[in-house]
């Protein structure tokens, strides 16, 4: 299932040239990636201070 | 005289107080405080000292770990001072089991962490532990034994020989006598 969003004109513009210059398919491919990486960026922060909360839980860190 | 300090590290549930326990029995004095009192979760003793929780703060206290053995959890690792040579075992452990000991422990103790989903944090715990490993590798002064906690545990005797001539000659009967199988509780 697919979704559209809104996205600004002038931003837009500046996909789809750094998409062609950089060799992706489409406008919409570069958008995927850019916001998959930030995404995994995000979780795995989270994931680290799980982590930290897990190390504190068990006694180890203060 | 040991000149260098023996750090056992890992992560939490990895095998580091068995660890402690046979480089005691081997002739290497734990450094501890008995704080946190042997528990089911431990029934041979947590072998920790406080003050490695304030590690960054405060590393004073390890000059006087030379020829002591000290627990130091791997998120720590980076704050032992440089001016000290190192020892280091580092405990390593299936993490699923890992996961598994330490839900127990959370769970034991009401921390909702316990209830954490697994997968995610495995791989974020396993790539914690390999920069841990490559940290050391790079660090001038520091030699490292990797000691995979199931192998020690099914073969004590093989494992203590190998432990002490990492350090420099203990007493491998002994050592090897510590290691009770039947605490392999999660596999």
């Amino acid at each position: 299932m697919s979704k559209s969003i809104k996205i600004d004109s002038s931003l837009w513009r500046r996909v789809e040239q750094r998409a062609k210059e950089a060799g992706y398919s489409s406008a919409e491919e570069l958008v995927e990636h850019a916001v998959e990486k930030e995404l995994a960026r995000l979780e795995d922060g989270e994931a680290h201070e799980e982590i930290e909360r897990r190390l504190k839980g068990l006694g180890y860190l203060e | 005289m040991r000149d260098y300090v023996t750090v056992v590290t890992g992560a939490p549930r990895s095998g580091t107080s068995l660890m402690m326990r046979m480089l005691d029995a081997g002739g290497i004095p734990a450094l501890t405080d008995g704080h946190r009192p042997p528990d089911e979760h431990n029934p041979g003793g947590y072998f920790e000292y406080d003050p490695v929780k304030r590690l960054a703060e405060d590393a004073s206290w390890l000059e006087a770990a030379r020829g002591r053995a000290v627990k130091v959890i791997y998120r720590l690792l980076a704050h032992l001072p440089a001016q000290l040579d190192y020892r280091v075992v580092f405990m390593e452990r299936d993490m699923g089991e890992v996961f598994e000991s330490q839900r127990d422990m959370l769970r034991a103790r009401g921390d909702p962490a316990a209830d954490q989903r697994g997968d995610r944090l495995m791989a974020a715990l396993a790539e914690e532990l390999r920069n841990a490993r490559e940290w050391l590798a790079r660090r001038p002064g520091v030699r490292v034994l990797a000691a995979p906690y199931g192998e020690v545990v099914r073969e004590p005797a093989a494992w203590s020989r190998r432990i002490s001539d990492f350090l420099g000659g203990l007493d491998e009967a002994a050592m090897a006598a510590v290691v009770d199988p039947a605490l392999y509780r999660h596999r």
